[in-house]
């Protein structure tokens, strides 16, 4: 019994610790950052951060990786899953090819925020949803309290929850953007804040406002979800993901010393192509950009990576926390004490960094044969809107089907704003197949199912989510037309000419090949509505209070005067001070002018 | 008609024959030349010629003596117009003066009329009858009736002087009496206040007043009385009505003198100009009728709807009342504090006099009125029982009952000098022992047990009625006893402590500048050293606990840096860098979410390089921010890590590492909650803490009531909502409910009632629609209302001013006809 419980004691000792060891494990840190050039001396960067908390030490509020501010807005908002995105330029689909994280981590340009609360109804749901934008806008310094009822839906197919959730639950997801938000510095220093290394350690001391928001596209995100393993075990997920495309010779560009103010080129430092027929002194035609150019990181951000995060799980493949995508022929040059791994694709490479010692990269000119293929993208799809005219207009979507073999199911999301009051009745839908030839069909031969929900002014906006898809090979021309309403005098905005925003339409790829959905966002749109001129309420009132004034005075002189003869009103006016005044002039005249004035 | 019959006068008479002759001479030489005759030869021929030419000289001569007579004729013409006009002239000027003397005549027979038929005042004067003034005057009865008048209206005139002098005098004689009655008033008053003195003199020296009240009601109604019997006073008026009727007579005379001149010149205008007709009364009451339907119009509907439409609603609220709390007036805290004194082994008279006497002792060791004690005597068994019952957590409040501060029990033990007294920590009960031989007897007033038990009560309580005593009056001077020290301390103490709330979080967060260490074992920290104490205080408040780690936190660029003092082989901060230390703008300390204030507990462990970490003046490693949290500095065991000897933090702190830092973060919470140091016992402590609570939220809310009361009295034009009329009910009921609770000594219910009230207080005066939005300043307002307001309101005012002028010239007119 003794010797039972002897062998036992150290036994229990072990399998807590190793319980306490997983407990540990459930709470860890990862981080990631890939280079990867692009056709026209471009470089994508995508950096991704992941850490874990345990769903009992998050339900406790003992915050370690998760953001303790931003965990207690998720606890107090009752949200159990949350994206939130901050986006700005435009992704070159014809030039770069599929998107980053297949477009899931990207929102359209400006906020977009959804997330999955946990209430008992519609109207509980809106009030914590309220909250949780009013306490994000604080914490990321964005507009995001000005998500009101009129910018929130309720999107029915387009989104499905990323996490696992318990089905007691009632979950209710709320989408909400904010597509005139411009993304900026203000809103890179929280995100900064909230992750483990603050920007001082690992791939986040890369980051620099400046360069960042030089992008030609830039997209951040913030992601929380509940993840549950197989046992039941639950940890609580927050991933931050910032993907942006650098100019090469933009960010080369020395920015403060050299060249503080952008000038023009000088006419000897073109690179013409001098193949072209023609090209003469004046005249110039820019050679394509290729991908040889060298670059190094310290060049393109600014700075040198400051080692790596020491929080980071130093195991197995998750140490290697930078690669680079360019052919393996190419020559790479790296800081002394980091360790480069080559990957079998023959165009990965990744790098296992020593911690709190500099890394640099450094790749010089060198002729490749060999290019690094992109993925094709799926679909393409361009919103634009038609038509002309202060009331009326029309909304132009394009989708061209690349692939010459299959056809492409998707969801079509669009949420427009109050003002904007489309005629879903004049939905038409054109496809053009191989021949190039356009031909009408009725939009229900593309669209398989409409979920729509009208606006009602003032209160919410539209919600348009199509089910439909593109045959092979082909293009599907949408049109329908709309109406704009006028607005209240208060209800425009200081700057009322530059026009209305509206939201990127969101297209959701229902694609059985990938896990993950694929998503693909188009631009957002200016509407011009009719705008007043706005002194004009002060000139009615103006205007009006003339005539009223002009009639009463008109008919209370007639009430009120007295009518005498003209010889009568010389004697009444005699006696009035007016009429004595005068007198007096008239005899001063007089005397001046020497006059005798005797009757006699 | 022949010419001759025509020009009859003679001068004209040669013209007419010379004119006759001419026209002869004419026809005799037409018909000398005439054709048919003429000669055909040239010797008659040239006689013809010879003969015509002597009848044209003789023609011509005769042409220019008709043209001199011609001219003579015309000359004469004009002499005569001449002479015709002067005469007519003169003709002129005569009737001229005749229509001026016709004219004149014509007006003086006016005048002479109008003066025949002129009203005389004299004709209304009061006279008195004819036939009194005969008899009066009897020499006057011969005399013409012109002389008659005259001398009536002399003696009129001699009489009513004669009133005006009577009066005058009078008028003196009542100033003098008014400047008596003066004089007497202030002799009255001070022989009141020499009373009073009587009086307070006579209060103290002689207990029995009713003759003295009878005294005070003397003066009094001699006073009435003397007021009364002041006779000219009353016979004023009288004499004034009647001497005023000369004043007005005066100035009619002197009108009188005006008005002839004033009808003459009229009379002399319409000479000049024709006025109109004078308005017809229907005209006059139509105009009148009209500018009248239009300020009816504005003031009875235009002006009500102005003031309907721009009035804001402000809500009733008791103002008196509540600066009657602001004030203190309203309610007197008072703190009796009962104290259950158990005598297991004693008899009943000697407790009840043990009781008496440390009463008696403790009534006379007190000093603060508001704060005092009352023994009771228990048996032991429900004493004990009390004790376990407060020890469990002052949970249950007996309803109707005061709450049990403490209880004593009386002990005996041989062999004892003297008492000695055995506080327990974890309930409230003061054990006594003393030696049985030192029970009082009943006979004495005064034992040295009694004393004792006595002073050690007084000792127990001594921090918290200063406490207590420098929150109802702002400082400590109405204590004597207390040490100069002991009022620091509180001042300091209650200056650093939060301000109540219900919720309270506690944020606890570990910083360090470097990557480790990252973890700690922070959840049984918080389960073993903070969660009883919270247990403990839940009566009170409300907490919530989160912790965080944070790495990488750097101190600010503006901050003092920590400096490496040789002597002590450490890195120091200097005192008065330490409020930089915390980087407010870097670190995130952002406060939780909910109502409630956040106390921050900062555990920072230092760089290796800068380990240890210590404060220079001191040798300290964990200060407080007032009113914010406290910060602790955690100098782990430093191990090497690397082969270049490089010293690193450990990677985990372990449960028992945390312990100083927690227990310093303990009493940082308690002293952040306002707990005074003494007792040693907790229950007592946080007793006493209810007590501060309870009186401090009174004061607060009551202030709080006092501001929103100037508030809305100082800004007219806030809105005051009804559901801040409503708070402020709710505030005050709770406000006397808990002043009652205090008084009865329950309370934990003060407490309670406190709290709602200072939750409600906070609400009405932080209501957020009594701050309007000004969007439409009134200047803009009437600049854009200007061309309606202008064109339309000065015809307006203006016929108003103008109608009223003629009203008020009618009715002088009608004043002064009669």
């Amino acid at each position: 019994m003794t010797v039972l419980s002897l062998f036992s004691l150290p036994f229990v000792a072990l399998i807590l610790s190793l319980w306490s060891s997983s407990a540990f494990a459930s709470s860890d840190y990862h981080e990631h950052l890939l280079l990867h050039p692009l056709p026209q001396s471009s470089l994508l960067a995508s950096f991704n951060f992941r850490s874990n908390t345990s769903q009992q030490s998050f339900d406790q509020q003992h915050f370690r990786y998760l953001p303790r501010a931003l965990g207690q807005i998720l606890q107090h908002a009752h949200t159990k899953e949350l994206h939130l995105r901050f986006t700005t330029g435009i992704w070159d689909a014809e030039s770069w090819g599929s998107r980053p994280w297949n477009g899931s981590k990207e929102g359209g340009t400006g906020v977009e925020l959804w997330a999955w609360i946990d209430a008992p109804d519609d109207e509980a749901a809106f009030a914590k949803w309220v909250t949780l934008t009013q306490s994000l806008s604080g914490l990321f310094c964005a507009s995001l309290n000005f998500v009101d009822s009129t910018r929130t839906t309720r999107p029915v197919v387009s989104f499905e929850p990323a996490g696992d959730h318990s089905a007691a639950d009632q979950l209710h997801l709320l989408h909400g953007t904010l597509p005139g938000e411009v993304v900026c510095t203000e809103n890179l220093t929280p995100f900064l804040k909230l992750l483990p290394c603050k920007g001082k350690a690992g791939i986040s001391s890369l980051f620099d406002g400046h360069k960042l928001f030089d992008a030609a596209w830039q997209s951040m995100s913030v992601d929380i979800q509940p993840v549950c393993s197989a046992n039941g075990e639950c940890v609580v997920q927050i991933e931050q993901t910032v993907d942006m495309v650098l100019d090469i010779d933009r960010s080369k560009r020395s920015r403060y010393l050299a060249n503080p103010i952008p000038r023009p080129v000088p006419n000897e430092q073109l690179v013409c192509d001098t193949s072209k027929p023609y090209n003469s002194d004046d005249t110039c035609y820019p050679l394509e950009k290729t991908n040889d150019k060298a670059w190094s990181l310290t060049e393109i951000f600014g700075r040198s990576l400051n080692g790596v995060c020491p929080l980071t799980e130093l195991d197995g493949s998750s140490d290697q926390s930078v690669c680079l995508r360019v052919p393996h022929e190419r020559g790479v040059f790296i800081s002394e004490e980091a360790e480069e791994i080559k990957k079998d694709d023959g165009f990965t490479r990744c790098f296992k960094l020593a911690p709190s010692v500099p890394f640099d990269l450094s790749i010089p000119q060198q002729p490749v044969n060999t290019e690094v293929p992109l993925d094709e993208p799926v679909l393409h799809a361009e919103r634009t809107i038609v038509g002309h005219g202060q009331e009326r207009g029309g909304m132009r979507i394009i989708f061209g089907n690349p692939s010459n073999t299959s056809a492409v199911d998707f969801i079509y999301f669009e949420s427009l704003p109050w003002f904007l009051r489309p005629y879903i009745h004049t939905l038409h839908a054109t496809i053009t197949g191989h021949d190039g030839v356009p031909r009408e069909v009725p939009a229900s031969e593309i669209v398989k199912e409409t979920y729509y929900r009208p606006a009602i002014d003032r209160e919410r906006g539209t919600q348009l989510e199509l089910a439909l898809f593109v045959p092979a090979a082909s293009t599907v021309t949408l049109t329908y037309d709309f109406e704009k309403a006028i607005l209240r005098y208060t209800e425009y905005p200081p700057d009322a000419n530059r026009g209305f925003n509206v939201a990127p339409a969101v297209i959701r790829i229902l694609d059985t090949a990938h896990d993950a959905p694929i998503y693909i966002r188009s631009t957002s749109l200016l509407l011009q509505l009719p705008t007043p001129d706005f002194s004009m309420p002060y000139n009615v009132i103006i205007l009006t209070s003339t005539v009223i004034a002009l009639a009463f005075g008109t008919i209370f002189n007639i009430l009120v005067r007295r009518i005498v003869t003209l010889d009568e009103a010389a004697a009444l006016g005699a006696q009035t001070l007016k009429g004595r005044l005068l007198g007096k002039f008239v005899a001063i005249r007089d005397r001046l002018r020497g006059k005798d004035t005797k009757v006699e | 008609m022949a010419i001759s019959d025509i020009v009859a006068d003679e001068s004209l008479l040669p013209v007419l024959q010379t004119s006759a002759e001419t026209l002869a001479q004419c026809q005799a030489l037409l018909t000398l030349l005439n054709p048919d005759t003429l000669p055909n030869d040239g010797a008659k021929l040239r006689e013809l010629s010879l003969a015509s030419s002597k009848q044209q000289k003789l023609l011509f001569a005769l042409l220019a003596q008709l043209r001199g007579q011609n001219r003579d004729a015309i000359f004469r013409v004009r002499d005569t117009k001449q002479s015709t006009a002067e005469a007519r002239q003169e003709i002129d000027r005569l009737h001229l003066q005749l229509q001026n003397l016709y004219y004149e005549q014509k007006h003086l027979t006016g005048e002479i009329a109008a003066c025949e038929a002129y009203d005389h005042k004299y004709l209304s004067l009061p006279l008195i009858p004819v036939e009194e003034f005969l008899e009066l005057h009897p020499e006057h009865r011969e005399s013409s009736e012109h002389d008659l008048m005259i001398a009536r209206i002399e003696h009129e005139h001699a009489e009513r002087e004669k009133l005006e002098q009577a009066r005058q005098e009078l008028l003196k004689r009542k100033q003098g009496l008014i400047a008596e009655n003066k004089k007497r008033k202030n002799d009255l008053a001070n022989l009141d206040q020499d009373l009073e003195k009587f009086i307070d003199v006579c209060h103290s020296a002689c207990p029995s007043l009713p003759w003295m009240s009878l005294l005070i009601i003397g003066p009094g109604a001699g006073v009435h009385f003397r007021s009364l019997a002041s006779p000219p006073g009353y016979q004023l008026p009288p004499t004034i009505d009647l001497s005023a009727k000369h004043v007005p007579t005066m100035t009619t005379k002197t009108g009188d003198q005006e008005s002839p001149q004033a009808s003459a010149s009229q009379l002399d205008q319409p000479s000049v100009k024709r006025a109109p007709p004078p308005e017809t009364p229907a005209a006059l009451q139509t105009r009148f009728r009209v500018i009248a339907a239009f300020w009816a119009v504005i003031i009875f509907l235009g002006f009500p709807i102005w003031w309907k439409t721009t009035s804001i609603y402000r809500a009733s609220l008791p103002i008196e009342e509540m600066v009657d709390w602001a004030d203190g007036k309203a309610c007197r805290p008072v703190f009796p504090l009962e104290i259950h004194l158990a005598t297991p082994s004693m008899q009943s008279l000697e407790a009840q006099n043990l009781l008496r006497t440390t009463q008696h002792t403790l009534d006379d060791l007190n000093e603060f009125a508001a704060h005092h004690l009352r023994l009771k005597l228990t048996d032991g068994s429900t004493a004990a029982h009390n004790g376990e019952e407060s020890a469990d957590g002052l949970r249950y409040i007996p309803e109707g009952t005061a709450d049990t501060a403490l209880t004593v029990r009386l002990l005996p033990q041989e062999g004892l000098a003297g008492p000695r007294s055995e506080l327990h920590a974890a309930t409230t009960q003061l054990d006594i022992f003393y030696p049985p031989n030192q029970v009082p007897v009943p006979s004495s007033s005064n034992s040295p047990l009694s004393a004792f038990i006595a002073a050690e009560l007084q000792r127990l309580y001594s921090e918290e009625k200063a406490t207590i005593a420098y929150i109802l009056s702002g400082n400590t001077a109405g204590l004597d006893s207390t040490s100069p020290q002991l009022a620091e301390e509180i001042d300091r103490r209650l200056r650093r402590s939060m301000k109540y709330a219900e919720t309270y979080h506690l944020s606890f967060s570990l910083f360090t500048p470097g990557s480790e260490p990252s973890s700690w074992d922070i959840e049984a920290a918080v389960n073993e050293y903070v969660s009883p104490l919270l247990q403990a205080f839940s009566p009170i408040s409300n907490f919530t606990v989160d912790t965080q780690v944070q790495l990488y936190a750097n101190f600010a660029p503006t901050a003092p840096k920590p400096e490496y003092d040789e002597t002590e082989a450490a890195w120091t901060l200097k005192k008065e860098g330490l409020s930089a230390f915390v980087n407010a703008a870097e670190w995130p300390l952002n406060p939780s979410i909910g109502s409630g204030p956040t106390i921050n507990f900062i555990l920072y462990v230092p760089d290796p390089s800068q380990s240890p970490l210590i404060i220079k003046e001191n040798r300290a490693s964990s200060w407080i921010v007032p009113q914010w949290g406290g910060v602790f500095l955690l100098n782990p065991p430093l191990s090497h890590t690397d082969d270049q000897g490089g010293l690193s933090n450990p990677a985990h702190l372990s449960q028992d590492s945390l312990r100083p830092a927690f227990m310093t973060f303990s009493h940082q919470l308690l002293t952040l909650l306002g707990t005074p140091s003494t007792p040693a016992s907790l229950p007592l402590r946080l007793q006493t803490s209810t007590r501060i609570r309870a009186a401090s939220l009174l004061l607060s809310a009551s202030s709080t009531m006092g501001s929103l009361a100037r508030l809305t009295e100082s800004l007219p034009s806030i809105p005051i909502p009804a559901t801040v009329a409503t708070s402020v009910t709710t505030t005050l009921s709770h406000l006397s409910s808990s002043c009652a609770h205090l008084r009865e000594g329950r309370f934990g219910a003060a407490l309670a009632s406190a709290r709602v009230a200072e939750t409600e207080a906070e609400r009405s005066f932080f209501e957020k629609s009594m701050v309007g939005q000004v969007y439409f300043p009134d200047e803009h307002k009437v600049a854009v209302y200007l061309p309606l307001l202008g064109p339309i309101g000065v015809p307006l005012v203006v016929g108003l001013l103008k109608e009223l002028k003629r009203i008020a010239a009618r009715r002088k007119a009608k004043g002064a006809a009669p």
